[in-house]
């Protein structure tokens, strides 16, 4: 009867170890998910933060398009300008000498280099390639607007706006001169005369070629700062947000960890709880 | 009779909530399929948005240099045109009732060499007009499908190759200067006839700066529109990633919570039996 008891007893015992290991195994499954879920939280918030700085460096990479387009034409548009500069310089070196050659009943013109081609073609020449680079200056600020981020910008390009509208309200005032000008002279008067008209463009050629030089110092001073500082500045950007998003992930890792310990401390202090608790019952029930 | 008592209230919630978060978790996973599918046409899209951006940037770009070329080019023509023209008639032709002379200045081989050169500028400046009509074309076609370039003027259309000068306009052009009045008279109004034809056709070629300048204001406005389009695209694009990682996180945790709720579910029953 007696061993009948203690068989008893021992499969009690068995039983009982069965059921404190399932429960323990249970209990560390459920502190498992828990872990599993508190990581999960964590992760949505710090993986909203890293998609909103991932945005803004897609974003940034958008306007590289911008500025690199004016930081590589800028150059070429300033060269292009000097270029005219210099071909007029070219032209003119040796033209004292073709001017004075006696082709002609008078000094004062020459029908090989005539002051038509001298000045009346300068001048639309000139003419020409301010309204291209009237084009150019409007482009390079409709730019400049859509990489603008700050009032300062925003004021900076305003501020060139003003001189861009007074810059094509002195082309045309000095296209509107010229038509008065062409208007005073009769071309039938002959062609010495008319050769001698053409020598007054020299007035107009010389505007132009100011508002030329306005138009370069343009491109030299706003248009390769801004688009310089606009690269500086949204690089930098790329930088700091690459670095933040670096920082973000290491700060989740480590967040994930400290949750881990605080709830496998959590789950040791509950485990030493349920086992005091189950002991004192058993003991209760002895 | 046994068994049905001991199904209590609590196993059941426990089996409904398991089986529900299973099935959320579930549906967040196809969300996350399809948002993927999604997801990866907004990439195609982003990709071809932005090359299509950088072609626009590009085709401005090359519009305004050719802009420039024509310009240069046409001012280049324009004032080699009188200058080698009348250099080569002035010092070729020998005008016997002309008080002046180059020949007083140079002598008759000099003189003739300097004509001949300026007439060889004239021949050159001809093949360089349509050398450069040709380069023109090229350049348009490499940033426009239009098979052919026309030139709009005066309402009519004209190919780019019609603006080319025939390569033997010059044969006809007469330097000698005749005794006879009325022989110099034709011979005068044929040189200026080609003067004005070449002048003409340099003329035409300079209205294609018309047609490039409509062409660079449509792409202006049309590289506008798609810059701002592409930045809303790029908000459009970050707010389905943010989509995708909400999903998979969502249907983690719906899974997470059902096997949680299994494991309560299996918890609660082994409490019943120990009870």
């Amino acid at each position: 009867m007696s061993r009948l008891f203690l068989l008893r007893f021992s499969f009690l015992s068995i039983k009982n170890l069965v059921n404190t290991k399932l429960n323990l195994l249970v209990n560390l499954s459920i502190f498992v998910i828990i872990f599993a879920l508190t990581a999960s939280f964590i992760s949505i918030l710090f993986e909203n933060r890293i998609e909103q700085l991932e945005t803004k460096v897609t974003q940034n990479e958008v306007n590289q398009i911008l500025y690199t387009k004016w930081l590589n034409r800028t150059p070429k548009i300033i060269s292009q300008i000097d270029n005219v500069y210099q071909s007029r310089k070219d032209e003119t070196l040796f033209s004292m000498i073709v001017t004075g050659l006696p082709d002609d009943d008078d000094d004062e013109t020459s029908q090989i280099y005539s002051m038509r081609e001298q000045f009346h073609n300068y001048y639309y020449f000139l003419s020409d390639i301010a309204q291209i680079n009237f084009q150019n200056i409007d482009l390079a600020l409709t730019d400049a607007i859509l990489l603008s981020n700050s009032n300062e910008d925003i004021e900076s390009v305003e501020r060139q706006k003003i001189l861009f509208r007074n810059l094509i309200i002195e082309f045309d005032r000095n296209s509107q001169e010229r038509l008065v000008y062409r208007e005073s002279h009769d071309f039938k008067e002959g062609w010495n005369k008319t050769q001698l008209h053409y020598k007054g463009y020299s007035v107009f050629v010389d505007k132009k070629i100011e508002i030329i030089q306005k138009q370069k110092d343009f491109f030299l001073n706003f248009g390769t700062e801004f688009f310089s500082k606009k690269r500086k500045s949204y690089s930098n950007d790329n930088i700091t947000n690459l670095q933040e998003i670096k920082d973000f992930a290491k700060l989740e890792t480590r967040f994930i960890f400290f949750a881990f310990v605080i709830q496998f401390v959590i789950f040791i202090v509950l485990q030493i709880f349920e086992i005091t608790i189950e002991r004192d019952r058993k003991n209760e029930k002895n | 009779m046994r068994r049905i008592k001991n199904v209590s209230n609590k196993i059941i919630i426990l089996v409904i909530l398991s089986g529900f978060f299973n099935l959320l978790s579930y549906c967040f996973d196809q969300l996350v399929i399809q948002a993927e599918l999604k997801n990866r046409d907004l990439e195609r899209r982003l990709v071809s948005n932005r090359i299509s951006l950088e072609t626009l940037s590009y085709e401005i770009s090359t519009l305004n240099d050719l802009r420039f070329e024509i310009v240069k080019s046409t001012d280049y023509f324009h004032k080699h045109l009188p200058t080698n023209l009348y250099g080569a008639i002035s010092f070729l032709g020998k005008d016997k009732n002309s008080e002046f002379s180059w020949q007083k200045i140079y002598d008759e081989k000099t003189a003739k060499k300097i004509g001949d050169n300026f007439l060889n500028n004239l021949n050159q400046l001809i093949l360089d007009y349509n050398k450069k009509t040709d380069d023109i074309d090229k350049v348009f076609k490499s940033i426009f499908p239009e098979p052919v370039f026309y030139n709009r003027l005066l309402g009519k259309y004209y190919p780019i190759k019609e603006l080319k000068i025939n390569e033997k306009i010059l044969n006809t052009f007469n330097t000698n200067v005749s005794e006879d009045e009325d022989e110099q008279y034709k011979r005068d109004s044929e040189n200026y006839k080609i003067y004005t034809k070449i002048y003409e056709s340099i003329r035409e070629f300079k209205t294609l700066e018309y047609q490039f300048d409509y062409y660079l204001k449509r792409s202006e406005r049309k590289y506008v529109i798609q810059f701002s389009d592409f930045f809303n695209f790029v908000d459009e694009y970050a707010k389905e990633q943010n989509k995708i990682n909400y999903f998979i996180l969502l249907s983690i945790i719906a899974q997470i919570m059902g096997i949680l709720f299994i494991l309560l579910l299996f918890k609660s029953i082994m409490i019943n039996k120990n009870n």
